[in-house]
């Protein structure tokens, strides 16, 4: 369970946009989405493989954490990647992406990757939201785009890991500090195994040798 | 691996797994399984996962199913495989409760869970909190039962006879965690469990968290203390101050943190005691005073100052706001009676007793902030945010600022004294005025929008909540009753020393910046809007003037031999026009020793100049915000800013239908070299070029009215810069700027390639356009001229000899060549764009339009 890098994400978004059920459709496959049934889980870890590197990511739901202050500020800088979702039946939770993604630009570290997400695909016929829209909204301020059903799993697998690899690119840039804590990236036990030296010591040379381009 | 166990060696899976039946028979699985082994660990698994499935489908569809989950205890299940200590089973142990308790609706069968002490006993399991995923999952969990608490639940949780609060306890332990997600999930549930209304429990918590709100102040000390090692011993860099930026935001978390929990009732006596005596007396107060032995613990005076103000800005708490203040505004020495001193290992608090020596000695220091004898401004500008987060704060001490003969409105009770008196009315829309820019700002944004769809830009930082949030409380009256009389005086020696920022900001090299003086003219719109004075009013009127003068003086210089006057002055209007007082951005980038050069990465109006276009430039913003306080002062509206150039026709917009009868048109096809308003590069426009006395205008004809044209596209003469091109003589390269705003730095609106019919064509547009640039620029800056009350200095002809007379139409010079590969790289970096780059157009030297920019080419 060894893993090269540890990435902290958390979810923001209106109440009921579904953020949970999201959260347990990536982290556990064995739950399987029937219709009559949801559950939705605040935390969730996972293993993904990017370039060929076992990556462990931990997901955080913030939900309920609105009414202190002190602790929606600090959520956000502990993160490395946000999953900003909206429900694509209900405009309300469209139009308050705006308002979501100040507070996180405000709070996070410039660094954060933030992912737009379109939840509820599967329920086309009661879509009040179009695809453009939240495409559109992803352009102008910068972020990757997805729309996706926790009921059906459709595009969760994707937004995830689209989010880890960008993050990854990051690190391979150098844009990110990960000794840094408050980063949300925790360098794993056995960071760089084909390294001669212990994995106890300071795992610093991991990043120059295998990085090529991206 | 897998060694078989018969028939139960993998687990029967039923078509409908959402059965009672089903949970009956897992429940038959782990009766079976009692003892866990390296065999049965798959099976376990996956019995657990599936039985928080049917119990969440239960607790919707079925009632019966937690009737059995009960009956037949099987959280002792749970229990039992969890002593045995298995990862993955406890793993998923936690990720089962942790669905349980997220998933469930029923009251009852959330009731039923709780009922027997096992969740207790669950949270008291010592599990291995070593492994990430375990303590995740773990801290999850607490987190999720911290969400359930209320009046109702809270005494399934604590148990007031035993005195037994495991939730509580159990949390307190990981405080300090070296995961950052884990302590902020701490701080959640603590805040959770004191939310709930229940006098035993908060009884309890009080006598059980004094060690850890003691801690809790002891880590505010240490943050403030490294911070302030940090601030004294790092350059002012990009880099530097993004570290700076994490630390200041974990100590104003906690701050905030401290403050949500002086809010509960219980929590608040001990609490603000702890931090009256272990952080603001013993560490921000006495790092006020001279140090007191070689090991005392002292904060720069700055970082005092800041902490104080962020301190200001966070807490409420009347209490502790209130002695804290009236220490720092009256007491002497003698009121400290610890301070911090550095051992060995760590820090702790010594006690003093120092005799009092002078009255007032914590206010003294802040007066002595505005010293101008300082090398820099750095003090000075913390000593404004102190004051002006006195002015901020909500913890209702206005009767003790008052005493301190520190005016402070909080509630405007003037409004009487606003009627009789337009100036003090002037003030306070001045002060208010964000509030209402804010609207303004997002029409603006909108309209934008409208206009130019392809043209995406991020509006720039607005002012955050906390000003406008004060701005809101001086503009909303308060009911009258509780009114207190208007101050009528303020302290002189405060008038002094904000008087002597202002004095300083005319002295040639003075070494304040922008910022400081924004700050400096904020705070006193604020005390001036409270006072009754008339004499301050009177002499503060009379210094703006002076200041102002002398600052027209030096600027006169620069208005008329700076061919790029005219930019840099409408570049600053533009940022003076922005409210920079936001203190989550200032906070920390002014945090370290003021910077000097643009190496900083700062932007010029919080640093200090360097070289002679940045001198200029910060005297014009000081200019503008000395020329604002005067008018506020005087109660003048100032209808000559911004600065307009008069003009008889109604400038054109983008939609409009123009008459074009009898105007000069050029037909031309327009590449876009960049994307535009008008297309995607590589497109070909076919349009007319027509200029009015200020504008360059695309139109297309109309198709209904004859003589009649849409315009497509208008920018300002004043900023196109026109490039011939040496491949083609037909083509001309034009670059137009878009006029700086409070929203948009100045930036290329149009880039693109005009192709005439024929070279005459393009000759007579490019003589068009460059003696309508030149023109235009030369009234621009004649009405700056005017609104500074500077003369027009007919400048001595510069060197004759480089005038090239009355070259042939069209024919390009050598020169050309360089300029137009230069003038494609150009609008990247269009920032000062040089207009004698329309060189090729020859100088004639009696003309009075190439005379007035008398540059050599």
């Amino acid at each position: 369970m060894s893993y090269a890098y540890l990435f902290k994400y958390i979810i923001i978004g209106d109440t009921g946009v579904g953020k949970s059920c999201l959260l347990l459709q990536f982290t556990d496959k064995r739950f399987q989405p029937v219709h009559d049934l949801t559950i939705g889980v605040e935390f969730g870890a996972r293993m993904v493989t990017i370039d060929d590197k076992q990556i462990k990511l931990q997901i955080w739901d913030t939900a309920g954490q609105e009414s202190f202050r002190s602790i929606t500020r600090s959520y956000y800088r502990g993160a490395a990647g946000a999953l900003l979702v909206y429900d694509i039946t209900r405009r309300d939770t469209f139009n308050h992406l705006t308002s979501w993604l100040e507070d996180a630009r405000q709070h996070s570290n410039s660094n954060m990757v933030i992912m737009l997400i379109g939840n509820k695909s599967d329920l086309e016929a009661r879509r009040e939201v179009k695809r453009e829209e939240g495409e559109a909204f992803a352009r102008e301020h910068g972020l990757v785009f997805m729309e996706t059903s926790a009921k059906t799993a459709n595009g969760v697998e994707a937004a995830f890991i689209d989010t880890a690899k960008e993050i990854y690119r990051k690190i391979q840039e150098g844009v990110f500090d990960i000794n840094n804590e408050a980063n949300g990236i925790k360098l794993g036990p056995q960071h760089s195994p084909s390294s001669p030296n212990s994995p106890g010591g300071n795992a610093t040379g991991g990043l120059g040798g295998g990085s090529g381009c991206c | 691996m897998f060694r078989k166990l018969g028939s139960s060696g993998s687990l029967w899976k039923p078509k409908n797994p959402h059965s009672l039946e089903y949970l009956k028979y897992l429940q038959g699985v782990l009766v079976k399984n009692e003892k866990v082994t390296e065999s049965n660990r798959k099976i376990l698994v996956e019995a657990l996962r599936a039985i928080a499935e049917i119990l969440i489908w239960g607790d919707q569809n079925d009632a019966s199913v937690f009737d059995f989950f009960l009956e037949r205890q099987m959280l002792l299940h749970f229990l039992k495989i969890m002593e045995q200590g298995s990862t993955s089973l406890n793993v998923q142990l936690l990720q089962t409760l942790n669905i349980l308790f997220e998933n469930i609706r029923h009251e009852t069968s959330l009731y039923f869970l709780l009922s027997n002490n096992h969740v207790n006993s669950i949270i008291s399991h010592s599990f291995d909190l070593s492994n990430d995923e375990i303590m995740a999952y773990y801290i999850s969990f607490l987190k999720t039962l911290s969400f359930k608490l209320n009046a109702c639940t809270i005494h399934f949780f604590f148990n007031e006879t035993s005195q037994e609060f495991p939730l509580l306890l159990e949390v307190l332990k990981l405080y300090d965690w070296n995961d950052s997600m884990v302590r902020i999930a701490v701080r959640n549930i603590i805040l959770n469990i004191v939310k709930v209304q229940d006098v035993s429990m908060l009884q309890f918590v009080k006598s059980n968290t004094k060690q850890y709100l003691a801690e809790l102040v002891d880590c505010l000390v240490e943050a403030s203390i490294s911070l302030d090692i940090y601030v004294r011993s790092a350059q002012n860099l990009q880099a530097n101050r993004e570290r700076l930026r994490e630390k200041v935001d974990d100590l104003i978390d906690l701050v905030h943190y401290i403050g949500e929990l002086l809010d509960v009732e219980t929590m608040a006596d001990s609490l603000s005691d702890l931090v009256t005596n272990r952080y603001l007396m013993p560490l921000l107060l006495s790092s006020l005073l001279p140090r007191i032995g070689n090991n005392a613990v002292m904060l720069t005076p700055v970082s005092a100052f800041f902490f104080f103000s962020q301190f200001l800005l966070i807490i409420q708490h009347h209490s502790t706001i209130q002695n804290f203040l009236s220490a720092f505004l009256f007491d002497d020495q003698s009121t400290i009676s610890t301070h911090w001193i550095r051992t060995e290992e760590a820090f702790c608090l010594q006690k003093i007793d120092q005799p009092p020596k002078s009255e007032r000695v914590f206010f003294d220091s802040l007066l002595g902030a505005f010293d101008a004898s300082q090398k820099d401004d750095y003090l000075t500008f913390y000593g404004l945010m102190l004051i002006f987060s006195m002015f901020q704060n909500k913890a209702d001490v206005g009767e003790l600022l008052n005493a301190a003969n520190f005016p402070v409105i909080k509630d405007i009770t003037n409004l009487k004294i606003v009627q009789e008196n337009p100036k003090r009315e002037r003030l306070m829309t001045e002060v208010g005025v964000e509030a209402k820019e804010e609207e303004v700002y997002h029409d603006v944004v909108e309209r934008m929008e409208e206009l130019n769809t392809d043209d995406v830009f991020l509006p720039p930082e607005e002012p955050r909540s906390r000003f406008a949030s004060a701005v809101d409380d001086l503009e909303a009256p308060r009911s009258p009753e509780q009114t207190p009389p208007p101050t009528k005086s303020c302290d002189s020696r405060l008038v002094d020393a904000l008087c002597s920022i202002i004095s300083a900001v005319g002295k040639e090299n003075s070494n304040i910046r922008p910022l400081t003086l924004e700050l400096a003219c904020l705070v006193i719109r604020q005390i001036l809007m409270t006072i009754d004075d008339d004499d301050i009013l009177k002499n503060l009127t009379n210094l703006c003037g002076e200041v102002r003068e002398s600052l027209v003086k030096s600027l006169g210089i620069s208005v008329n031999s700076e061919t790029l006057f005219l930019e840099w002055f409408e570049d600053e209007y533009a940022e003076f026009e922005v409210n920079h007082v936001n203190f989550d951005i200032i906070g920390y980038e002014m945090l370290l020793p003021p910077a000097a050069t643009p190496l900083s990465g700062l932007p010029l109006h919080k640093r200090l100049p360097s070289g002679f276009e940045e001198r200029v430039r910060t005297k014009i913003l000081f200019y503008l915000h000395i020329r604002k306080l005067e008018r506020d002062l005087t109660g003048e509206p100032d209808s000559e800013l911004p600065v307009r150039v008069s003009s008889r026709q109604e400038p054109a917009a983008i939609g409009d239908c123009i008459n074009l009868y009898n105007s000069d048109l050029l037909s031309c096809t327009v590449v876009p070299q960049k994307p535009c308003c008008l297309g995607k590069p590589g497109d070909r426009l076919l349009r007319f070029l027509v200029t009015d006395g200020l504008q360059l205008i695309l139109v297309e004809p109309d198709a209904k009215k004859a003589a009649w044209a849409v315009v497509k596209f208008v920018g300002l003469l004043q900023d196109t810069t026109i490039n011939g091109d040496s491949s083609d003589s037909r083509a001309l390269h034009v670059v137009v700027e878009g006029q700086p705003s409070r929203l948009k730095k100045r930036q290329a609106v149009l880039t693109a390639k005009f192709i005439f019919d024929d070279h005459i064509r393009c000759m007579a547009a490019k003589q068009r356009l460059t003696k309508g640039r030149q023109t235009a620029r030369e009234l621009k800056l004649q009405a700056i001229r005017d609104v500074l009350g500077i003369k027009k200095e007919e400048p001595v002809l510069s060197n004759p000899f480089k005038i090239v007379k009355g070259c042939a139409p069209g024919s390009v010079r050598k020169t050309t060549s360089a300029q137009s590969s230069s003038s494609s790289s150009r609008p990247s970096s269009s920032q000062n764009p040089n207009p004698n780059s329309t060189s090729a157009i020859p100088d004639d030297p009696f003309s009075p339009s190439s005379s007035s920019s008398g540059k050599p080419v």
